[in-house]
């Protein structure tokens, strides 16, 4: 193989996330201006040198908002993956291996769960729960195990199939031990693509609900939420809508990239032939 | 062929019952009086000692789900508990002005990503490959809601070429609707083009390296011919499945959509009943989408035997 | 030659070229001359570059190859400078190709009349109708029945055979001048390969096609090529006219080639004693049916009764959908039988349990067919090796090491090889590693499914060594799965033929093989070409020369007919499976009982 030399698509996407993940610490600790201080006085001012991003309707640092608000969505998705896995994946392997009826019942209400686009499953719960956040993460992590419990079900099935199984039955190994040391290691790369691709989902729709105003609850910033208070002020103040977008955008963007990245690693069939 | 489908559709069944168990459990458990959520506030004791015995909600749990089938299955899905409209008739009213959008994002998305998706895959690291590739992971990270606010600035107020909200019915006036809907569907059409092409280009990857493939390129047949002829029948089977999960992002996209350019449609409904706490609304929509989706995704299973001789019955 | 040969290759050189490195050359200097109507062998093991020799001829080299050739020409065509136009303009009419995998060279989307008519019209300019009519004559014409019909069909209703069968005619339409054959035989069964390999013969000399046939197998090359060429790593070593080469084969590579086919053994008696395992009246069935359609359902294994002795080898022989791989899985219970009685020194195996099982197990181990997929890639050799000492509490993980170290070397590996994975090791050295995993538990006897079916024919040779000298020391029992008959030559004292779940036949190997009795034996036989070596050192065909037989078509039992087979006595311990008890003698007991004599 040749040198691992760093490629573009890993290079732009470990630059984005680092720079995402430095601000969004930073916010927590120290940014330019107070992200819930009111400065009536600078009201709605575009970009300027004071204002990097310029200011919202209260006159609020949008670059400090934007900052502050960035470590809430990103570990809020971070904690609803891993929700996610850690319901999905158990069951999943156990579905896929021990096959059978254990197989076909966790299969049918998975089935009926997925019946429901994720961001409905968040809805639906959201309006149960109230705006919270942990609901959020509870929302994200119910809505998107189904797919993880797929993933690691198809897994642990090839596995089942593949000979190595068998010799480990043959040598008398008993079931829990093949399903820790032979067949769980094996549904890591799947489940490891799956996450990283959840984790955009996860920043996405956890956006989307703190646009409609069903997410985080205020005075707390969320990037979608930034977007939100922007929208009145469309055609006078544009930089409210581009910049939070932008920052998702960005971020999501930076996990894409490294999702690809590590699926085109672990994945080595996408050559063909001429 | 008539046995598969039924097959199909027998399997259904269970699925949607468990999803209209789930919908039901749900609005249990929201803390309250289930009486007042279903009914609301009519102010009178008496009149709410009524209703709770009209809907049966003095009885065990597993007897009011079951009438709540019944009348789940007869059409009944409750009634507003804000403007005291039947709630089929609510969602029926606004499904068609959501169901236009998703339909028209698809086709558009498919129309697009199919054939760029197969061409990046036949010419794999070439140019278009790379172009295609790189704009495809640009458009997956551009969330629609804020697509939808940019296109809104530039083609709604900076230019002022299209109306930035409300709809206006086909019936009525075919070109109003399709002003109407031209940027939201170009919105939710950005994201899913996207993914459509990366299912499309590695499907279509998958096929290339067949046996089967190499043997009509051995015949002599031209590029062209070994696409469409060969490769593409087999490689859109995968793809058409995605299209059936690609209606649910789309389905999701949707609700966000519609509060930005104000359309009248069930994603709106949704969102509007969860702030007043409407849950009959919230109920009947939640089941609705997800009938939708299941029979969505009916029809694609039953669409694949089309492209896949093996899976004919 | 005094006609100029059809196809004339000069000093072919095929180079890979990689960034970074210097080309890599994966045919070098080849000379090769083609006249029509001619077979030609292209014999070589993994890696020798019989593939890309194919693919030069039609121009389809995969991207980042290059080629140069003194002289690489067909028909008079140069192809060493041809364009893609040209070349397209020769694939299907003049060059056709057809595969080694019918599953998958056939568009599955598309019916067979399409496919086949495609590059007839193409390059002939023929209407559908026309096209039709040829299609349909070839398809008489390679005996698939009912060919109009035949032609609206989709490729996943026919068998694996048929499709190749198919696949012949298609190419073979446009009556190309040279016809590249590429292991076409490799995935089909013995007898079947047979069949198709004689169409192919047949129908390549009426149309004066040449062919290049590219193969491992000896066999099927003495047998059909006139003339043959051996590649090894790129280089051409060995050419000339298949009688010459192997009569007289000059080069020590391809005399190893020859000296690697397996041939008949005398191999030690195995010990007396009453029988390690004894199964009898064994069935096993598909999934779990349905009570009520029990009685009438299908079964993977039906009746089947044998014996094996403490240091013998039962070869288990059969084609495809004959329940041998289930036999030996039920055996280490993989499988659950639906019936019957298995009895393993004294231990019912069906009914042991808990600790019972636990003490019996690593005594019964097996050794898988894909040495790729037995061994999971993420853990060491010596992790894999050593993995059923794990649940032996009383064995420290020093004295594991010491074990495995002494397995691997057993088997002829370097003890430091314990740190090493799988994906390092080639296909026989895997193999290695899953012998050893299954020596460690030091076991009484041994399943080997299939075991060098996948390798090489040198190293296929190792192994088979490998495992008689382990039979010989430490007095190892093997149930040895195969259909391959000249393996079993080489090791099995004792047969038994499967044929669709039932055992047809079963007998000592000598008497098996030389004096066949049930016809299905016979058509084995008949169908793998055997290879003999004569005094002065040659080889050449032998065809197998079988005493009249014993039973008739209609007398002997055949399973997919129904009922239940009556086994008569074809001689000491030799039983066949016919359709009624001889009239005369009384019926033989099924073939299992203590103490047969030696």
């Amino acid at each position: 193989m040749s040198a691992q030399a760093l490629s573009p698509r890993v290079a732009v996407g470990g630059a984005l996330a680092l720079a995402v993940v430095a601000a969004s610490a930073a916010g927590v600790i120290a940014t330019p201006y107070d992200p819930v201080a009111v400065d009536l006085a600078a009201r709605i001012e575009p970009p300027s040198a004071a204002h990097w991003l310029g200011t919202d309707q209260f006159g609020r640092d949008l670059l400090s908002r934007l900052m502050a608000g960035g470590h809430k969505s990103l570990l809020i998705s971070l904690a609803a993956v891993l929700g996610a896995l850690l319901a999905g994946v158990p069951l999943g392997v156990v579905a896929g291996y021990a096959g059978g009826w254990v197989d076909r019942a966790i299969g049918t209400v998975l089935d009926a769960l997925m019946a429901f686009p994720s961001i409905l499953v968040a809805l639906g719960i959201m309006s149960v729960l109230g705006p919270s956040e942990g609901g959020v993460v509870l929302a994200l992590a119910l809505a998107y195990a189904p797919a993880v419990t797929r993933v690691a079900r198809a897994s642990a099935l090839s596995s089942r199939r593949r000979e190595f199984v068998d010799a480990a039955r043959v040598l008398g190994m008993p079931a829990p031990a093949i399903l820790l040391r032979h067949v769980l290691p094996h549904c890591v790369a799947p489940v490891g693509v799956l996450a990283a691709s959840l984790l955009a989902a996860a920043l996405l729709t956890e956006s989307a609900l703190s646009f409609l105003g069903v997410g985080v609850p205020p005075p707390a910033p969320t990037w979608g939420g930034m977007l939100a208070e922007g929208r009145p002020f469309i055609g006078l103040a544009d930089w409210l809508t581009i910049f939070p977008g932008l920052a998702i955008a960005l971020t999501l963007l930076a996990i894409n990239l490294l999702g690809d990245a590590l699926r085109d690693r672990l994945d080595p069939r996408m050559r063909a032939p001429r | 062929m008539i046995r598969y489908a039924l097959q199909r559709l027998v399997l259904a069944v269970p699925t949607l019952l468990i999803a209209g168990l789930l919908v039901f459990l749900l609005i249990r458990l929201v803390p309250g009086d289930p009486a007042l959520l279903l009914v609301g506030d009519l102010g009178d004791p008496a009149a709410l000692e009524q209703a709770r015995r009209d809907l049966g909600l003095d009885r065990p749990l597993p007897e009011q789900f079951l009438r709540w089938l019944g009348g789940v299955a007869g059409g009944d899905l409750g009634r507003s508990v804000t403007t005291g409209e039947p709630v089929l008739a609510m969602i029926l009213e606004r499904f068609p002005v959501s169901a236009q959008v998703v339909l028209a994002a698809t086709l558009l998305a498919a129309l697009v990503a199919i054939p760029a998706g197969t061409v990046a895959a036949w010419r794999q690291d070439g140019p278009f490959d790379h172009a295609a590739v790189g704009l495809a992971v640009l458009g997956l990270s551009v969330p629609s809601f804020w697509s939808g606010l940019l296109i809104l600035i530039l083609f709604g107020v900076t230019l002022g070429w299209l109306p930035t909200i409300g709809y206006v019915s086909p019936a009525e006036d075919l070109a109003a609707n399709l002003a109407h809907i031209a940027m939201p569907v170009a919105a939710l059409a950005l994201t899913e083009v996207a993914t459509l092409l990366r299912m499309t280009r590695a499907a279509t990857l998958e096929v290339m390296r067949l046996d089967y493939v190499t043997h009509a390129r051995a015949k002599g047949l031209s590029d062209a011919a070994v696409l469409s002829r060969h490769v593409f029948p087999n490689a859109f089977g995968p793809t058409l499945t995605v299209l059936g999960l690609i209606l649910g992002h789309l389905l999701g996209g949707i609700v966000v959509l519609e509060k930005i350019f104000g359309l009248p449609g069930m994603g709106r409904l949704l969102v509007d009943a969860i702030f007043q706490r409407d849950y009959p609304v919230v109920q009947g929509c939640l089941l609705f989408i997800a009938f939708v989706y299941v029979g969505v995704n009916l029809l694609v299973d039953l669409l694949y035997p089309l492209f896949d001789p093996r899976v004919r019955p | 030659m005094t006609t100029p040969p059809l196809l004339a290759i000069r000093g072919l050189t095929v180079e890979r070229l990689s960034p970074g490195e210097a080309p890599q050359p994966v045919l070098r200097d080849i000379d090769l001359d083609m006249a029509p109507a001619e077979i030609t062998g292209v014999v070589g093991e993994s890696g020798s570059g019989k593939t890309i020799l194919a693919r030069t001829l039609l121009g389809l080299l995969p991207p980042g190859f290059r080629l140069r050739a003194r002289t690489l020409s067909l028909g008079g065509l140069d192809l060493a400078g041809l364009p893609e136009k040209g070349f397209r303009a020769i694939r299907g009419r003049d060059v056709g190709m057809i595969f080694q995998e019918p599953m998958v060279s056939l568009n599955p989307a598309l019916t067979i009349g399409t496919q086949m008519t495609e590059a007839v019209r193409l390059h002939q300019r023929l209407g559908r109708a026309e096209a039709r009519e040829r299609a349909e004559a070839m398809l008489e014409r390679v005996r698939i029945r009912d060919a109009a019909r035949a032609l609206d069909r989709f490729p996943h209703e026919f068998s694996g055979g048929m499709r190749q069968r198919i696949m012949l005619a298609s190419v073979l339409m446009t009556r190309p001048k040279l016809l590249i054959a590429d292991e076409p035989t490799t995935a089909l069964d013995v007898v079947v390969q047979r069949e198709v390999l004689d169409l192919l013969r047949e129908v390549t000399a009426e149309l004066g096609t040449a062919v290049l046939l590219i193969t491992h197998d000896l066999g099927i090359v003495a047998r059909y090529a006139d003339r043959v060429t051996v590649l090894k790593r790129g280089d051409c070593l060995e050419a000339g006219t298949t009688g010459e080469v192997l009569m007289r084969p000059r080069h020590p590579y391809t005399r190893g080639l020859l000296g690697a086919l397996p041939r008949r053994a005398v191999l030690p008696a195995p010990k007396a004693g009453p029988p390690l395992l004894s199964v009898e009246g064994l069935r096993v069935g598909y999934g779990r049916p349905l009570p009520w359609r029990r009685a009438a359902a299908p079964m993977v294994l039906r009746d089947v009764s044998f014996s094996l002795r403490r240091g013998e080898t039962l070869a288990v022989v059969g084609e495809s959908g004959s329940g041998k791989t289930t036999l030996g899985r039920s055996l280490v219970r993989l499988v659950d039988p639906a019936g019957g009685e298995v009895r393993f020194d004294g231990v019912d195996l069906r009914r042991v349990a808990g600790g019972a099982l636990r003490a019996v197990r690593p005594r019964l181990q097996m050794v898988f067919q894909d040495p790729a997929s037995s061994l999971d890639p993420r853990f060491t050799v010596g992790g894999l090796v050593g993995e059923g000492l794990t649940l032996r509490r009383d064995v420290t993980a020093l004295e594991r090491a010491a074990r495995v170290a002494a397995a691997l070397e057993e088997v002829g590996l370097p003890a430091d090889w314990a740190e090493r994975r799988p994906h390092q090791l080639s296909g026989g050295q895997r193999q290695r590693v899953s012998i050893a995993r299954a020596l460690v538990l030091d076991p009484d006897l041994l399943v080997l499914d299939e075991p060098v079916s996948a390798l090489d024919m040198t190293v296929q040779a190792q192994v088979l060594d490998l495992l008689a000298g382990l039979q010989e020391r430490r007095g190892l029992s093997y149930l040895f799965i195969t259909h391959d008959l000249r393996v079993v030559d080489r090791l099995a004292h004792r047969i038994l033929v499967l044929y669709r779940g039932a055992v047809v036949e079963s007998g000592p190997r000598d008497a098996v093989l030389d004096r066949p009795a049930h016809p299905y034996t016979r058509q084995l036989l008949s169908a793998s070409p055997e290879l003999a070596q004569d005094a002065g050192g040659g080889y050449r065909i032998a065809e197998r020369t079988l005493p009249p037989p014993l039973l008739g078509e209609e007398e002997a039992y055949w399973p997919h007919s129904g009922g239940v087979p009556a086994y008569r006595t074809a001689g000491p311990d030799h039983l066949v499976a016919c359709r009624h008890p001889s009239p005369a003698a009384p019926p033989a007991p099924a073939p299992t009982r203590e103490g047969i004599p030696a």
